[in-house]
């Protein structure tokens, strides 16, 4: 059965309802808020609405005509959600769009307060430890104020000893000094157990010099290794892999011959310089290495077998080598530093150039 | 030490071809490392040796003379204004046009009053040779005229920087040098011929006595008489200019040239002050005697004296004594050649402040079996130069001989220090090259070590030896590397743990000295009120007063870093150190107790967002040491006020604990006057922790999975008096032991005298609910935030709002 078939009072009301659905849809095309919408909808489907006045004539209809007029309600209805939720989708599109097109300035810095940073002399002994702590070196420390003993007189350098001309001591009150390098880590961590040690020994030292290539207190960064069958060749080996790490891996090291009351054999080391990596014409003008193609890194050499002798280790058993650098100088090389003032003047224009990692 | 290349040259063979650059690098290679290197002399050039031909005024000029000089082929008529012109048959310097001298001035052929002069005829100070001189230089006759004169006088030359290290006496010299040259090149040395010194077979002498043979183990005097004293020749003073020393006289000037060349302190005394015999002994108590400087010396009973009839004349290896001076008038000379304890002349000159050439060298060692050739060699050059002779017959004392010492070497030991399979045989060789001489035995070999190499005296020196020329090059085999497993933590981790936190929070870190002016610690300390912080440790040789006192406190480091900041514009420095400080023990006697602290230091504006912030303050300070806790695991730490601190303004400021108490350290505003004392006027927050205790108190952390239920928020809101903290009224909630109740925090502290009763506060705190096993119900909720809010009611007089 069709509406068509039905009486004309039948029709009407099929035909009003379908105009309900035209109506409500123009009546909310002006709208913006879904809860507009859902009012202008109750006072269409609401208990007082349009449809349902609509169907209070439903009841005056033949009965043949009514399940007719019914569906074409429930059409009404529906169609009238349906139009609403097209509006609604509709809506909701446009305010997406409208939300993409928001745009910044993207070059304004970012909110909050910058991170700090990290001395470079502590950046530098951070990464030295991680290189030698991968070649299983434990870090070690000791006390700044230390016995003549400990700094002297146990690594060979009896007093009256040329060698301890070298290095101009700060005495303190009751009878101790400020270490002069950290050397006397190595002894109390050989006097503390038996070989082998595998030690690396940063801190700060002190000596009497104060100019501008040297300053009161410096940190240095030490190494030690005792056991059987530690040699020369060890000790090359450990500083190659060393400066290969640090300054990167085509550098190569120049061992010299030299003198410290504590090594035997000793050796002076250099690496070859990274900037001009020793080649010619770069080396002559290089300002880093002043032309010779090498850095002066540091001192290394066999423990003396007096050194051996006054932990109470075998020097007949065991055998060790030692090494030692100034960090400030590591820290210059590697961060391109021109004046060792500048580590200790801590002004934080220059500070904040080292971030934290 | 300065070595001239010409003079080495002259001492060593040196294989064609050897430069400036391949001796620097074999001294360097072996040990002995060139600092650097001076060239000397280039700046004199084209200038002739010239003879004199014939002489005759000139025309125009009574104080000018007209000089006919030959350089080989060429003559020419140069005028000549210097009254010393030799008569023909000398040798002059002539600068014809062309030459060049220091200063950068071209000779040319110039008109001089009406005459023209092809250059001139120079004095040394015209050619840059000396400070001071009169006339033209006058070359002895026997100079071939034509040549350079800068290679006649060897004013072109390199001076070497070399640095010897303290265990090389033997090094110290240039024949020292030339003989590391002649090992690593293997080529002959030959030092100075002694074979043609004419001897005179009587004269004067004195005898010489040895009181104690520990302090003089050999003393040889030589006799030199008929001395004239004059300047030394001109290549003489070059080089000792070149080397450093100043020219005095030709008797003096013999003594450092010896010196210089074969490393033996040499002295000479003017033989007609002398009344003899010489006594070498120890000087005696109360004994004073005046040195060469003309001051008056305390003598003590280690010092080493050389004594004539009348008392001391010498200070043995230190500084000669006035009384027996040489002088202008000097005729005949006692050459002392000897050597002293090392150690007494050590003492000796450190204590007088005397440090010399000899001295150095004798506190050094100096090889009592190569006197004789130093000594002959100075007697010779002395006669040669004075114009005398040299009395035959040394007087030699030598109660001590040093002897060669044998040391022994293992091949086995040898292999095991290097790491390397040499043979006994490479061993020897390397050791007959510096002039070792070694017998081979069943398991190594034995060395005969010269006495001029006391540095060699075990098996370890020896090897040294055996790799310094050319092993220590060789490459390095990087597989070696053995990794072991590590045990102990890192020591240092506690103090980079708190770096790598200060860091992020904002913080820049500094490093500052550890010695500081006593003031700062006064300043520090308020004058002493906190003792532990005034009595610093003190140095007892400063290098000044900034550096007088062991740091108690970072305070002052971060102080000056601070106030030097702001001096240079950086208003907002935020700055924190990690490192040591140093307090008094316990007991006297004991060591110093170093502890490691972190200290911070903020000011200047909250970071805001394109608009300038409002000024920090404590609380901006607190969330920096919350997160430095939270950091080690600390989650329970306590604030108390006063923090009774003497650098801290006394109300605001707090001592922090641990949860169980231990003391951690201090934050708060820096007191504006010590502040000021420390050179600071903004307003600065600061805090010092102990490292220790904090890294103590870390816990191993425990992890917790994430409530399965949700919770509950309930607000409350009231009037408290203003004294009722924070933590007093957390302490109030928490004192209900309710079950339920998971985070509680202060939203608001508001005191506005405009809407806050007098001596009230308006607190508002939020707190969380939940339960672990089910959704609360509101009513759940409200019965427990009724619990706890009860709970504060009942120890306080609070006001629900
Ligand atoms: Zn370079």
């Amino acid at each position: 059965m069709t509406a068509n078939e039905g009486t004309p009072a039948a029709q009407n009301l099929i035909s009003a309802f379908e105009r309900l659905t035209a109506e409500f849809t123009a009546e909310i095309g002006s709208l913006s808020t879904e809860q507009d919408m859902r009012a202008v909808q109750a006072r269409y489907l609401g208990k007082k609405g349009k449809a349902t006045e609509l169907m209070k004539a439903l009841g005056r209809l033949p009965p043949a005509d009514r399940p007719a007029v019914g569906e074409s309600a429930n059409r009404a209805r529906a169609a009238i959600e349906e139009a609403l939720q097209a509006r609604l989708l509709a809506l909701a599109g446009a305010d997406l769009a409208t939300d993409l097109e928001r745009t910044l300035d993207v070059t304004l810095p970012g909110r909050g307060r910058r991170a700090g940073s990290l001395h470079p002399l502590t950046r530098v002994r951070l990464e030295i430890e991680q290189i030698f702590h991968g070649m299983g070196f434990e870090v070690r420390t000791g006390p700044w104020i230390e016995t003549e003993w400990n700094n002297f007189d146990a690594l060979n350098t009896p007093p009256d000893h040329p060698a301890r001309d070298m290095q101009d001591t700060f005495f303190v009150e009751g009878g101790f000094i400020l270490r002069s390098h950290t050397s006397p880590v190595q002894i109390r961590t050989m006097l503390a157990g038996p070989p082998p040690v595998k030690i690396i020994a940063p801190g700060n030292v002190f000596r009497r010099d104060d100019d501008a290539t040297h300053t009161p207190m410096f940190p240095q960064c030490e190494g030690l290794h005792v056991d059987r069958k530690v040699s020369f060749e060890d000790l090359k080996a450990t500083l190659i892999v060393f400066v290969q790490r640090f300054f990167g891996p085509d550098t190569q090291i120049r061992l010299r011959p030299s003198f410290f009351p504590f090594t035997e054999p000793s050796a002076e080391v250099d690496a070859s310089c990274f900037l001009c990596e020793g080649k010619q014409p770069a080396r002559s003008a290089c300002r880093l290495c002043k032309g010779t193609g090498w850095l002066e890194i540091g001192g290394s050499g066999m423990v003396h077998p007096n050194v051996l002798q006054a932990v109470g280790y075998d020097k007949y058993d065991v055998t060790g080598f030692a090494f030692g650098m100034g960090l400030s100088r590591m820290a210059m090389l590697k961060y391109g530093v021109q004046d060792l003032r500048l580590f200790y003047e801590n002004d934080l224009r220059f500070l904040c150039q080292f971030p934290t990692s | 030490m300065k070595i001239s290349l010409n003079w080495l040259r002259e001492l060593v063979e040196l294989p064609a071809g050897t430069d400036l650059e391949a001796v620097a690098q074999a001294l360097t290679e072996q040990g002995l490392e060139v600092e650097g290197s001076l060239a000397k002399g280039r700046e004199l050039a084209g200038v002739l040796v010239a003879e004199v031909l014939d002489i005759k005024p000139h025309p125009n000029a009574n104080k000018l003379r007209i000089v006919r000089v030959r350089a080989g082929l060429r003559q020419e008529s140069v005028v000549c204004g210097a009254p010393n012109v030799p008569p023909p048959g000398n040798r002059v310097c002539w600068a014809p046009p062309g030459a060049r001298l220091p200063g950068g001035h071209t000779l040319d052929a110039r008109e001089v009053r009406g005459v023209l002069s092809p250059g001139m005829i120079c004095s040394e100070i015209e050619m840059g040779l000396a400070e001071q001189a009169e006339g033209i230089l006058i070359l002895p006759a026997t100079a071939e005229h034509g040549i350079e004169l800068a290679q006649y006088l060897g004013v072109v030359d390199e001076v070497l920087e070399v640095n010897v290290t303290p265990n090389r006496p033997d090094a110290l010299s240039h024949l020292g040098i030339a003989r590391e040259l002649a090992a690593h090149f293997g080529t002959r040395l030959r030092p100075a011929d002694l074979g043609t010194v004419s001897e005179q077979s009587s004269g004067i002498t004195m005898d010489v006595r040895i009181d104690d043979p520990n302090a003089c183990p050999r003393y040889t005097a030589s006799f030199v008489s008929g001395l004239t004293v004059a300047p030394s020749p001109i290549a003489m003073r070059l080089r000792l200019q070149y080397c450093g020393i100043r020219a005095i006289c030709n008797l003096v000037d013999v003594t450092n040239y010896v010196l210089l060349e074969t490393g033996h302190p040499l002295h000479a005394f003017d033989f007609a002050k002398l009344s003899g015999p010489i006594v070498v002994r120890r000087a005696r108590p109360g004994e004073t005697m005046t040195t060469l400087d003309g001051l008056g010396r305390a003598l003590l009973a280690e010092d080493i004296v050389i004594t004539d009839g009348t008392g001391p004349v010498a200070l043995a290896g230190v500084m000669g004594g006035n009384t027996s001076e040489i002088s202008g008038a000097t005729r005949n000379v006692l050459l002392e050649a000897a050597i002293f304890e090392p150690r007494s002349i050590r003492r000796t000159s450190r204590r007088l402040g005397l440090i010399s050439e000899a001295s150095y060298r004798f506190e050094r060692g100096v090889d009592a079996n190569s006197i004789p050739f130093a000594a002959r060699r100075a007697a010779a050059l002395l006669a040669k130069l004075g114009g005398g002779s040299v009395v035959a017959g040394m007087v030699d004392r030598y109660p001590r001989p040093s002897l060669p010492s044998k040391v022994k070497l293992r091949t086995a030991h040898l292999q095991r220090v290097t790491g390397v399979d040499y043979p006994a045989t490479f061993a020897r060789d390397q050791l007959v090259r510096l002039g070792i001489t070694c017998e081979m035995v069943a398991d190594g070999l034995v060395a005969t070590v010269p006495t001029f190499r006391p540095d060699l005296r075990i098996e370890e020196d020896l090897i040294e030896e055996i790799l310094r020329m050319g092993e220590y090059g060789k490459p390095a085999h990087k597989e070696r590397i053995r990794s072991n497993a590590t045990s102990q933590v890192n020591p240092e981790a506690p103090a980079d743990r708190a770096r790598a936190l200060l860091a992020s929070a904002g913080l820049h870190e500094i490093v500052s000295w550890a010695f500081v002016p006593r003031s700062a610690l006064a300043a520090a300390s308020g004058d002493g009120a906190q003792k532990e912080l005034a009595d610093g440790i003190a140095l007892q040789n400063p290098i000044s007063a900034d550096y007088e006192v062991m740091r108690t406190t970072l305070l002052p480091g971060l102080a000056d870093a601070f106030a030097r900041n702001l001096a240079r514009g950086v208003s907002d420095a935020w700055l924190f150190e990690v490192g040591r400080v140093v307090r008094r023990p316990a007991q006297p006697g004991q060591a110093p107790v170093e502890r490691a602290h972190a200290a911070g230091l903020i000011t200047g504006p909250r970071a805001e967002w394109l608009k300038p912030g409002e000024p920090v303050d404590f609380y901006d300070l607190k969330r920096i040491v919350e997160d430095l806790l939270r950091g080690f695991g600390l989650q329970d730490a306590q604030y108390r006020a006063p923090a009774g601190v003497s650098f801290l303004h006394p109300g605001v400021s707090a001592l922090v604990t641990t949860g169980t108490g231990a003391e951690l350290g201090c934050l708060g505003e820096l007191h504006p006057a010590i502040a000021r004392r420390l050179g600071i006027e903004p307003r600065v927050f600061y805090f010092e922790l102990a490292i220790a205790p904090l890294a103590a108190a870390t816990a191993s952390l425990r992890a917790e999975a994430p409530p399965r239920f949700p919770a509950v928020a309930r607000d409350v809101s009231f009037w408290s008096e203003v004294s009722l903290s924070a933590d007093a009224q957390r302490a109030g909630f928490l004192s209900a032991d309710e079950p339920l109740l998971r985070e509680l925090a202060v939203l608001e502290d508001f005191r506005d005298p405009k809407y806050v009763p007098a001596g009230k506060k308006g607190m508002l705190w939020t707190m969380v609910y939940r339960a672990l096993d089910r959704t609360l119900t509101d009513a759940e909720a409200d019965a427990a935030h009724g619990r706890v809010v009860k709970a504060l009611a009942k120890l306080h007089p609070i006001e629900i709002r």
